[in-house]
């Protein structure tokens, strides 16, 4: 019997051994299964409440930024940066800058405060900062501070971008971001009031590289438009051309706002008066070429306007009255700092490879836009704008948008608006004066 | 009576089983344990596969999360750039293009965000490239079976993202109103369907356990 025993003992042990091993194995799994979907469900968790955060605040901000005007801002921009400054409505320094980027107002907590979703633990908190705000834990040098076109002042906008960051909380401590950045919606490089025609030598590039007329619009063979070629009117192109994105006629007009260099004035560095003098900002007397015309070194008054016949010095200049850009001034390596701005029309006949000196800002007419010599501007993307129509029937070649209103009487030299001659526009969207189509949401990131 | 003489006789005498009994016994034996290991075997095949469908099953949905956290942001672009220096094959700015190695089979994505960080540039300045995650293709190595990343900040050639699992991958693209749409401009939604086979056999068809493995994926700059 005891023989016998030990066999059975034998068995039985070498079976619960290996059921024993098999269970182990099946518990192993088992546990380490629902830690890895754990975590994957908190992952989710966390992350769709940095969603529903950002989701919660661009339901209230969108509409807000995009009833900038009626709410009495001169742009999205003011609107963006009076949301940046908070319920006190100033960016601070000190005590004031407390509230920056919180959206109380707008009925959202300021953090640290939370607000919960409906799972135990799972909460969020958002608010608002500038695109350059080193809460975003970005780290951007100030090349990339420059490129996006801001302004290092992390409660101050200066491109028209800020973002909504919400975080999301879960259990034992579990957290994701998500950002989305509001921006201005695309608006095209080349927008004119009334007929435009469009001669072979036109390329538009770039992100907004599209072209809209309201009006009628002639595309000659060859021109290249990376995005859309748009008309109010009619539009007649003529083949072979590239247009990356949709050509079509009859499409809903685009706002142009009113060009008024005037607006701009008091940025001006040199003023051209009509009477023949040069003054300065403060008003003081520079140099007179009311009676000797050539007086101002590099300048000629010539009424009703000025002419730039020579090397003169960078800034923004102001011209009562026409302003011929008749000289040789900058070249690619060492552009010129400059801007004009003129009550009349803007002619450039000479050979200029300029910056803008205003940021965003190189040429705004009152009247006409004619480019009949050689324009090289491609460095910074910069508004160059008419109340009249533009003309360019020499060589451009620049970075920004193009704008002309097509007002009547304002200028003589253009009679409306044509590319005869040859142009390279690049334009991403850093500019926005013309064709406001309100605020997007122009960028989305995760963290981690 | 002839039982208890037997009985009596073996304690009596401590002969021992007989030769017929020790073979009973013997045969007895082995048919159990065989049983037991033939049981065990099956169990542990089992639970091996359904340890790799387990496996096959979280790598799928994984590397879903990964695609769906990649092209959810595709054409985040809130400074404009419109080309990246970076890939050898240099390209404009598009949010996503479906077939991107242009074979007719939507198993591949090329998807592109100015996200790493947000900067006006794509994928990093001309010679740095060091802007992971703005310009990646995704697509399916049907020879090795795998999912692959090509991030034109980092990697030379497509990088494997999964083990062997992956049988099948499609990219669908929808408009804003749920209509099917290949136009990238129009894209408003992706669907991804990922297939994966795991070393399992079927247990009815007898061929290997393939599951499908879908997610819709909205884009957020839309």
């Amino acid at each position: 019997m005891r023989q016998q025993t030990g066999v059975a003992l034998v068995t039985v042990v070498l079976l619960l051994g290996v059921l024993g091993v098999l269970s182990a194995a099946l518990v192993l799994g088992a546990i380490t299964d629902t830690l890895v979907a754990r975590n994957l469900r908190s992952a989710s968790e966390v992350r769709a409440a940095a969603d529903a955060g950002v989701s919660h605040a661009l339901a209230l901000v969108m509409p807000a930024l995009n009833r900038w005007q009626e709410s009495g801002f001169v742009s999205p921009g003011a609107a963006m940066s009076a949301l940046l400054a908070g319920p006190d409505g100033s960016p601070g320094p000190g005590a004031a800058a407390a509230d920056n980027g919180s959206l109380e107002a707008l009925g959202i907590p300021r953090p640290p405060a939370r607000l919960a979703l409906g799972s135990p633990g799972i909460e969020y908190e958002v608010q608002l900062v500038d695109d350059d705000d080193p809460q975003r834990g970005l780290a951007l040098d100030s090349s990339e501070v420059a490129r996006i076109g801001e302004n290092g002042l992390d409660s101050v906008d200066a491109n028209t971008r800020i973002a909504v960051r919400a975080t999301g909380y879960g259990p034992a401590g579990a957290r994701a971001f998500a950002e989305a950045t509001l921006g201005p919606a695309p608006a095209p490089a080349l927008v004119t009031a009334g007929a435009l025609t469009l001669g072979d030598a036109v390329t538009v590039t770039g992100s907004h590289g599209s072209v809209h007329v309201n009006g009628d619009l002639v595309v000659a063979g060859g021109v290249s438009v990376a995005g859309d070629v748009t008309a109010t009117g009619q539009l007649a192109v003529a083949a072979p051309v590239a247009i990356g994105g949709r050509a079509e006629g009859g499409v809903p007009s685009v706002a142009i706002p009113e060009t008024l260099p005037l607006v701009y004035r008091h940025t001006a560095d040199v003023v051209l008066g009509a009477e023949g003098l040069m003054r300065s900002a403060a008003g003081s007397v520079l140099c007179d070429a009311s009676l000797v015309p050539d007086a101002c070194p590099g300048w000629l008054f010539s009424a009703p306007g000025w002419v730039q016949q020579g090397a003169v010095a960078g800034g923004v200049y102001y011209v009562e009255g026409n302003l011929d850009l008749a000289g040789v001034l900058g070249s690619v390596a060492a552009p010129v700092a400059l801007t004009a701005l003129a009550d009349g029309s803007i002619l450039v006949t000479g050979s200029l490879t300029l910056q803008p000196a205003l940021p965003r800002v190189l040429l705004v007419a009152g009247g006409d836009l004619v480019v009949s010599g050689n324009l090289v501007a491609d460095r910074e993307e910069a508004l160059v704008a008419a109340r009249g129509g533009v003309l360019i029937d020499g060589t451009a070649r620049m970075a920004g948008q193009v704008v002309a209103e097509g007002a009547q009487g304002v200028g003589s030299l253009a009679a409306g608006s044509a590319v005869t001659g040859s142009l390279a526009l690049r334009y991403t969207g850093l500019v926005g004066h013309a064709g406001d189509r309100g605020v997007v949401v122009a960028g989305w990131r995760w963290e981690p | 009576m002839v039982g208890e003489g037997c009985g009596r006789s073996r304690s009596r005498g401590g002969a021992g089983f007989t030769l017929v009994e020790v073979l009973i016994a013997a045969a007895l034996t082995v048919a159990v344990l065989g049983a037991a290991l033939g049981v065990s075997a099956d169990v542990r095949r089992a639970l091996s596969h359904a340890i790799d469908d387990a496996a096959v099953e979280q790598e799928a949905r994984a590397a879903l999360a990964w695609i769906a956290r990649t092209v959810s942001v595709a054409g985040s672009n809130p400074y404009g750039a419109d080309l990246t220096p970076c890939a050898a094959d240099a390209t404009p700015f598009e949010a996503l293009r479906l077939d991107a190695d242009g074979n007719g089979v939507d198993d591949d994505v090329r998807v592109q965000a100015d996200v790493n960080p947000p900067n006006g540039m794509l994928a990093g300045r001309a010679g740095e490239c060091d802007e992971a995650g703005e310009d990646v293709t995704i697509a399916h190595d049907a020879g090795a079976r795998t999912l692959t990343r090509r991030d034109a900040a980092r990697d030379a050639a497509p990088v494997a993202l999964t083990s062997a699992i992956v049988t099948g991958l499609a990219f669908t693209g929808f408009d804003a109103a749920g209509a099917p749409t290949r136009a990238f401009r129009e894209i408003a939604l992706i669907r991804v369907a990922l297939t994966t086979e795991s070393r399992a056999r079927h247990s009815v068809l007898g061929g290997p356990v393939r599951a499908t493995h879908t997610m819709d994926v909205h884009l957020r700059v839309r």
